[in-house]
């Protein structure tokens, strides 16, 4: 497979409002085609990069090259990038289809273009029934639709999304993400997210950035983010983390009870520092049967089933908060646990983190 | 209570004025209109006094007006209670019919001017800073505040031939004869617009303050140019605030006498002067009334033609609302 | 609201003095003249 093409570069961008600094020199290479998320908790800048990528603010500082052409100061009605908007924005005073004609007509296409585009795009939304109705009528998810399909009809280069789903029940939710997804591979637009759920961006990102405090900490494929991350901060956002405080040595971190977690400790780390160990709650086994590096005992204090799986807290003397431990169906069946119940933890040193605390 | 002459209660009296202004508004409209099943409950008690006052205020002395509009004007002055059609026969007359129309040209342009100036404010008052936006707005209605009579006196001092604009002219060099500014339907024009804009900024600036911001930023985002976008988005809506202010501006403008008696120098120039100057000059009391119930007429139909507009708007303006607070 | 351009929040500005001005200008002159024993006369 070649190389694929940067579409998008954010070449050490920053913005100021006033004193505060919202993004603070973020550098990042959108690729052409693909699905690329922007996470953080809020106030991270992630709407202020959205923001400035879409035309509505102007960086202070560094460019952002969209084909190799500077477009940090170009207004937002002359780039070819079109952002969906975090309240859908839709005008409500205009039926469905004016809506999505809308920005056709601004580029002065023939009517008979504008009609055969926008009844495409109506179709592939599933929006035909609705072309007629004004957005007070359409529920929440059809909003939604419009709001895509309004952008969508564009053919912009690049498709800002600003929290798509935020508005959207949990169920509606789960679907869309996938619609949404298809959607992409569909039309072949660069898409760019913004969120901060990021159960949301594990799911539909190729590639994801998460930010804190308008820096960029990690940029690259979910799988890698969660299985390696960056950092304390981003171990802890990204999925769930049991972390076990303690000190640096060269093997591993050496807990507050005095017990030793195996693991790789990072080359920054010198011995003795302040450091945290960390294992994600999937990778840690109930009742090991075979050798692993890192055991102890806990007991059992609550249970929560969730269908697939069973969510264990178990107290250890490794924390002051309680271990997450996810055990499948399955193995819940073969042994049965209960609340109150001794239970034998353990997990390897590969699947052990190490961050600086 | 409001209860009809044969004493049933008239249910639509206590209903909302815009009864498309909320979702609950709407879907009564969807099913009977104004005219809901009428409900007794302790609000209609409470409107009792501003009812009586009104009726015994408004509703007798226009009454009695009418009532006066079908007799005859008695020989010296004073009224000959017999009953006559002849004087709405002469409101049609060529002479007072086109008093009427050059009324409505004069308001119809004071309004024209004020909403545009008046919108613009608004408009730039909406974009200021959050913080700022009540200040603007207190120094924007404060000159609504003092006396019709003095603010409009202020324009004699500015316009009368030796006044403030003709100085500041020589000043720059001019030596021609003096312009003459005041006692023209320009300066008639002026005054409304200066003493009625006040009120079509505050009218404009609600639905323009709570115009969902994103509304404006999609247009642009889809390929519009800022004008395009205040065409397209904005202005279609706030047509309520457009609405309001203009009615505001034109029916306070058509019936106004003191305006044109003060800045037009003329007797008849407008349809405020003629009625005054037949109840008080020509004593010609039935004529008067039936003038003045004319001129109510027109204002209805204009008040009338507003609520058709704010109604067909009030359910977008509900909609940007609602995603502004989404 | 999206940052406006500086020609626009001139623009802006520009719309909000001249209301002013034009709303304030007749009562400060009417206020000046009313310590002029001449009253209208000035002069």
């Amino acid at each position: 497979m070649s190389e694929p093409r940067t579409l998008l570069a954010i070449d050490h961008v920053s913005k100021k409002f006033g004193q505060v600094t919202a993004v603070d020199g973020i550098s990042l290479d959108i690729r052409e085609n693909e699905f690329f998320a922007l996470l953080g908790p809020s106030g991270c800048g992630k709407t202020t990069l959205l923001r400035m990528l879409a035309g509505f603010e102007t960086p202070n500082d560094g460019r952002i090259l969209l084909d190799g052409h500077d477009i940090a100061r170009t207004p937002p009605n002359k780039r070819p990038v079109n952002l969906m908007f975090q309240s859908y924005a839709l005008f409500p005073h205009m039926s469905v289809r004016a809506n999505v004609s809308y920005g056709l007509e601004m580029e002065r296409l023939p009517a008979a273009e504008i009609r055969s585009r926008v009844d495409a795009i109506l179709a592939t939304t599933e929006l035909v029934p609705f072309a007629d109705r004004k957005p007070e009528q359409l529920s929440g998810g059809q909003k939604q639709r419009v709001a895509l399909a309004r952008a969508l009809v564009k053919r912009p280069r690049l498709l800002l999304l600003d929290e798509p789903l935020g508005a959207l029940d949990k169920k509606l939710r789960g679907a869309m993400q996938l619609e949404l997804k298809r959607l992409q591979h569909e039309v072949g637009i660069t898409f760019v997210i913004v969120t901060h759920d990021q159960e949301e961006s594990l799911v539909m990102a190729d590639r994801m950035a998460v930010l804190k405090d308008g820096k960029l900490l990690q940029c690259d494929t979910p799988h890698a983010i969660y299985e390696h991350p960056a950092d304390r901060f981003v171990a802890d956002f990204i999925g769930v983390m049991n972390f076990v405080p303690g000190k640096a040595s060269s093997d591993g971190v050496v807990a507050v009870n005095g017990a030793r977690i195996a693991g790789k400790v990072p080359a920054a780390l010198s011995p003795g520092a302040p450091a945290v160990a960390s294992v994600r709650p999937e990778r840690i086994r109930l009742f090991p049967s075979g050798e692993t590096a890192n055991r102890t005992t806990g007991t059992v204090e609550a249970l929560a089933y969730h269908g697939l799986d069973l969510q264990l807290h178990v107290r250890t003397p490794l924390s002051p908060k309680p271990f997450l431990v996810r055990v499948t169906a399955d193995a819940a069946d073969r042994r049965p646990v209960a609340s109150g119940d001794q239970v034998e933890l353990g997990w390897d040193a590969a699947d052990v983190r190490i961050f600086e605390e | 209570m409001v209860r009809a002459a044969d004493g049933k209660p008239i249910a639509w009296l206590s209903e909302r004025r815009t009864p498309g202004a909320t979702p609950e508004g709407r879907a009564r409209q969807g099913r009977g209109g104004y005219f809901v099943k009428y409900q007794p409950s302790r609000s209609s008690l409470l409107m009792a006094p501003a009812l009586v006052w009104l009726t015994a205020l408004m509703v007798v002395p226009c009454a009695l007006v009418l009532a006066l509009a079908f007799f005859r004007r008695g020989i010296y002055g004073g009224i000959d209670y017999t009953f006559t059609l002849e004087n709405f026969g002469l409101v049609f007359d060529p002479l007072y019919a086109g008093i009427f129309l050059n009324s409505a040209r004069i308001a119809g342009t004071a309004t024209l001017i004020a909403v545009v100036i008046g919108y613009a404010a608004a408009y730039a008052i909406a974009a200021a800073p959050r913080r700022w936006q009540p200040v603007f707005l207190f120094f924007a209605v404060l000159p609504f505040w003092s006396n019709y009579l003095i603010r409009t006196y202020a324009w004699i001092v500015l316009l009368n031939r030796e006044g403030l604009i003709t100085q500041l002219l020589r000043w720059f060099g001019y030596t021609g004869e003096p312009p003459s500014m005041l006692y023209t339907e320009g300066a008639v024009i002026a005054g409304l617009v200066y003493n009625y804009l006040p009120f079509v900024i505050l009218a404009c600036y609600a639905p323009l303050s709570r115009l969902n911001p994103e509304l404006a930023e999609a247009s642009r985002d889809l390929g519009a140019s800022a004008a395009t976008t205040l065409r397209r988005v904005i202005l279609p809506l706030t047509v309520p605030g457009i609405a309001a202010g203009a009615v505001f501006v034109f029916v306070l403008s058509i019936g106004n006498f003191v305006t044109p008696a003060l800045l037009g120098g003329g007797r008849f120039q407008m349809i405020g002067n003629l009625v005054y100057d037949q109840f008080l000059t020509a004593n010609d009391w039935p004529f008067g009334a039936a003038l003045a119930m004319a001129l109510i007429a027109i204002m209805l139909l204009v008040l009338m033609a507003q609520a058709l507009a704010t109604d067909r708007a009030a359910g977008r303006a509900a909609e940007a609302r609602g995603q502004a607070d989404g | 609201m999206a940052e406006r351009s500086p020609a626009t929040r001139r623009t802006l500005w520009l719309a909000l003095v001249l209301v002013f001005a034009f709303l304030y200008i007749p009562i400060a002159v009417l206020v000046a003249l009313s310590f002029n024993e001449g009253g209208l006369a000035f002069r």
